[in-house]
């Protein structure tokens, strides 16, 4: 797993593959700015009561302060009952990132312990666990989601649990394969000879090998994630209103979509950004993490 | 000269540093010759014998010398000039048996493909002679193979038949990069044969990549000693084996295990590894290894000095004589 | 080739079962009695408990869960999706009615997907390391990173709202029965022209970068650069052997293309009262009409495995090692 092959029987020891992960991942610009762009829109989210200059369910005198376009007051403008649109795109920044970020981790949670148990005993529980792996996986995620909202009363823990429930499958089987993989390879029973006990062998190798994947996942899920949410948000069956988030700020923004246009403009900006961000850093992270990208196979 | 090879360097720009896998090579084949070259994995052989046909994979480039086959520079001509010499005056067999092979195309077209794109033939010509020509490489039935995918085809088969294939357009040179390598012991010898069979019938002369000493002694003529991207020894094949000149040579062959050595006998072996190629060591890249560097190896390479009886070494230890 | 696709048939039945098991399952542990659901809360308590109780049976609920099961399975082989609960019709007829419009969204959108996608994959992966690559790869990014939605949204603003070159919405003009044949046909393209052009080219960015991908490994496959090595005319390595082999697993995006598809045709629905499946599927949500939810999650896990099997079919057609050794090549 170093980043560069090196001739068989060289006796140079190969860099850290963590040194060499991280430096080619240092010169990739795009996502290293991604990653701060994301960093700093998680401190802003988390400072966001600090930094919003309104609260953001407000009103006032409505008929005076609403559906006003972007000012040096009103950086986003206002909605329909005067809120300043600002503040609630921070609140919403809250909502959004922290359903994705807890979402992901529960998918990469049950998707990694699914997965390796069915590696780890293979077999018959291996089957079975990958036959329902099949059956979820015919289902389109989003319809999926759509079908556990419309069963369960969707309140946001539920969303996140469902968010979550619905996305480890594919963490699953990259877990599994890579136990099976192991379990293929001989260090297993050597390591066993020299009386390692199981779980052991499986963690030690396993966690370097599937890092790398999983992180890869996780980037791309959290971005994932936020455009679910979004997206169920703005159909009105995930975060509803008054509660902002910037999936339903937009559906908001359609209703107004003929008098104030930035109603809908600036939250789908941000969850655009957002998105972009996430998958810039999950490439970063595989061209960085890959061994194969440097083409050495010739010499 | 049918091909001079001059002060060839391939160089691969990596993250990790400039790779040297080709550094300042010079050989010559004559017509109808056979020339090994030969060294152990990684020490730049196939890059070389890519850099012939100008054909390094990015981001390997040729950075210097020159390729004069029949006079024309590859290393400089242009893509189509390039284009009309590769398959037609040098033909080019891969390691991998049938790797060369396009997985989704029958084999009788691909040989086809060949000759339709530089003999002009017809197509029904073109089929005639891909049939003749699984024929000659030793494939039975070869009207039912021609019709055959390369999966349908055992290893040998599809060796023989990326063979047919690099010589159908009768090249002059062809170059045949570890041939025998992946293949087994007995279809090792059948190749062997085949080669030499065609290389009699239709003169073409071989540059044989390999660090196979037992495939090199049964079909070069003329050998070629490369370690680390450079060229440290050069002799007619007897010579060579019987008295190699140059430390790392002589390392190799002691290396080969001989029949009727006795079980007692050690194996031989040179210490030390091969170097990373991108970590080499000052001057002489051979002297962390070899039994009789002392400073003097430090400074730089040794070039390769012209010797009696048409060889040479690169080795300051070893004079003239 | 026929061993193959046989065994691809019977292996999609099983699926096909699990899915309607896994819908039962779930169904049944959603919390809530179908009957308050049916009867809406209010009226809950104005119906005598007998009619309730004669509802039940008719709707089967009385019955042990593997009964159910069993009539649940037994419908749906006859192809009875039940009954709406808000419109007290049958599932069967409403989907029916949605469904050619999801159909034109998305047969159109895979279109653009596949025509946009390929040739802009090709393209970046022939030019490789070059401006035009880095840019398209870039912007597939940016494109793919947007959500459908929002996007659809900002097309709207610009071009039916400030510039009015296209509808804002709905399936036809106000004029449409007024029109003649071919008018009518054009005025549906003309509000299929703004959901298409999202949703496919949504897709289309990242079948373009699979493609790319996808085009660069064949390319550094041995036989082509042997390809090259025999003096093939470049345009005969790339076109003939290069992308006969890097479009081979472009059918599986027809596989994989679907389900996004599906899940982003709901929320273009929603942004262009487009009457298909998914609108059908949203309102079901908001009025808890169980049988309709069910159904067209069903469907839609249906259509994947449908997709997914033509994907086989058309993968053992083209490619000649399937048919041979009955597997697909990795």
């Amino acid at each position: 797993m170093a980043g560069v092959q090196r001739n068989p029987g060289s006796n140079v020891p190969p860099r850290s593959p963590l040194a060499v992960a991280v430096r080619r991942f240092r010169a990739n610009r795009l996502a290293v700015s991604a990653l701060y762009v994301i960093g700093a829109l998680y401190l802003v989210a988390i400072l966001a009561p600090l930094l919003a200059p309104y609260d953001p369910s407000a009103i006032d005198d409505v008929l005076a302060t609403r559906y006003q376009p972007p000012s040096w007051t009103h950086p986003f403008g206002t909605d329909e009952f005067g809120r300043d649109l600002f503040s609630r795109a921070l609140y919403g920044a809250r909502v959004s990132l922290s359903i994705g970020f807890l979402a992901t981790t529960i998918a990469i949670g049950v998707g990694t312990a699914y997965g390796a148990v069915a590696g780890y005993f293979g077999g018959a529980v291996d089957d079975a666990l990958m036959r329902l792996v099949d059956v979820i996986i015919a289902f389109p995620t989003f319809f999926l989601m759509l079908m556990l909202i419309g069963l369960f009363e969707a309140d946001i823990v539920v969303l996140v649990l469902i968010l979550g429930l619905t996305s480890w499958t594919g963490t699953a089987r990259l877990i599994r394969g890579e136990i099976l993989s192991l379990k293929a390879r001989n260090f297993i029973e050597g390591s066993r000879a020299i009386g390692l006990p199981g779980a052991l062998i499986v963690v030690r190798h396993l966690i370097p090998n599937a890092l790398a994947s999983v992180l890869v996942t996780a980037a791309l899920m959290v971005g994932g994630m936020i455009g679910a949410e979004a997206g169920l948000s703005f159909l009105g069956i995930g975060i509803r209103p008054p509660t902002p988030s910037w999936g339903n700020m937009v559906s908001a923004g359609q209703d107004a979509l003929l008098v104030a246009w930035w109603i809908a403009f600036f939250p789908g900006s941000l969850l655009a950004l957002t998105i972009l961000c996430f998958n810039l850093l999950a490439d970063g992270l595989r061209d960085a993490l890959d061994p194969k990208t440097l083409m050495r196979k010739y010499v | 000269m049918l091909l001079s090879v001059q002060a060839l360097s391939t160089h691969f720009a990596l993250d990790d540093g400039l790779l040297k896998a080709v550094d300042d090579v010079s050989f010559e084949v004559e017509a109808w010759e056979t020339v090994a070259l030969v060294g152990e994995s990684g020490c730049g052989k196939t890059i070389a014998a890519l850099s012939i046909i100008n054909l390094v994979p990015p981001p390997g480039r040729i950075v210097d010398g020159r390729v004069l086959f029949k006079g024309q520079d590859l290393a400089r001509a242009t893509h189509e000039a390039l284009r009309r010499v590769r398959g037609r005056s040098i033909g080019f067999v891969f390691q991998e048996p049938g790797a060369a092979l396009n997985p989704v195309y029958t084999v009788g077209g691909q040989i086809q493909e060949v000759a339709l794109t530089h003999l002009g033939l017809s197509r029904h010509d073109a089929t005639r002679l891909a049939v003749r020509l699984i024929g000659d490489v030793g494939i039975a039935e070869p009207e039912r193979r021609a019709r055959m995918y390369p999966f349908e085809l055992s290893g040998g088969m599809r060796q023989r038949a990326a063979i047919a294939m690099a010589v159908s357009a009768e090249p002059e040179l062809l170059i045949a990069d570890e041939p025998t390598t992946a293949l087994d012991v007995t279809v090792q010898a059948e190749i062997v044969d085949l080669l030499r069979h065609l290389q009699d019938t239709r003169r073409m002369a071989i540059l044989l990549i390999t660090h196979d000493l037992g495939v090199v002694a049964e079909m070069a003529r003329r050998i070629l000693v490369m370690y680390t991207g450079r060229i440290v020894e050069t002799a007619p094949a007897g010579a060579l084996f019987r008295a190699p000149r140059h430390p790392y040579t002589q390392g190799l062959l002691g290396s080969v295990l001989r029949l009727g050595a006795g079980r007692d006998a050690p194996l031989g072996g040179i210490p030390g590894s091969v170097p990373d190629l991108l970590d080499l060591p000052l001057g002489c890249t051979f002297h962390p290894r070899c039994p009789i560097a002392d400073r003097s190896c430090e400074a730089a390479f040794p070039p390769l000095r012209p010797m009696a009886e048409r060889r040479a070494c690169a080795c300051y230890k070893v004079h003239a004589n | 080739m026929w061993r193959y696709l046989v065994r691809r048939i019977l292996q999609a039945v099983p699926l096909l079962l699990g899915i309607a098991t896994i819908t039962f399952i779930v169904v049944h542990l959603a919390p809530g009695d179908p009957m308050d659901v049916y009867l809406e809360e209010r009226y809950r308590r104005e119906v005598d408990p007998q009619v309730i109780e004669l509802l039940r049976q008719k709707y089967g609920l009385d019955q042990p869960l593997h009964v159910q099961y069993a009539e649940w399975i037994g419908n749906l082989a006859r192809g009875d999706l039940g009954e709406s609960f808000r419109y007290r019709r049958p599932v069967t007829a409403l989907i029916a009615e949605r469904i050619p419009y999801t159909l034109q969204l998305a047969v159109l959108a895979i279109l653009v997907d596949l025509l946009l996608g390929v040739s802009l994959g090709i393209l970046a992966a022939v030019k490789q390391y070059s401006a035009t690559d880095k840019t398209l790869n870039l912007g597939a990014l940016v494109v793919h990173s947007i959500p459908g939605f929002w996007l659809a949204l900002m097309l709207v603003l610009l071009f039916s709202v400030n510039l009015g070159w296209l509808p804002t919405s709905q399936t036809r003009s106000l004029d449409y029965d007024l029109l003649g044949w071919g008018g009518r046909v054009l005025d549906r393209l003309w509000h299929l022209v703004l959901p298409v052009f999202v949703l496919g080219v949504g897709s289309a960015a990242g079948t373009a970068r699979y493609m790319r991908n996808r085009l660069l490994e064949v390319l550094s496959e041995e036989y082509v650069l042997a390809a090259r090595a025999r003096g093939l005319r470049e345009r005969a390595v790339i076109l003939r052997h290069a992308l006969r082999n890097a479009l081979i697993p472009i059918v599986t995006l027809f596989g994989m293309g679907l389900p996004f598809l599906l899940g982003g045709s709901v929320l273009i629905e929603r942004v262009f009262a487009w009457p298909g499946m998914g609108s059908l599927a949203i309102d079901a949500i908001d009025a808890r009409d169980y049988p309709i939810i069910l159904a067209t999650s069903m469907i839609a896990a249906t259509l994947v495995v449908l997709g997914n099997l033509l994907a086989d079919v058309m993968y053992a057609v083209i490619d000649p090692r399937v048919s041979y050794d009955g597997r697909r090549p990795a």
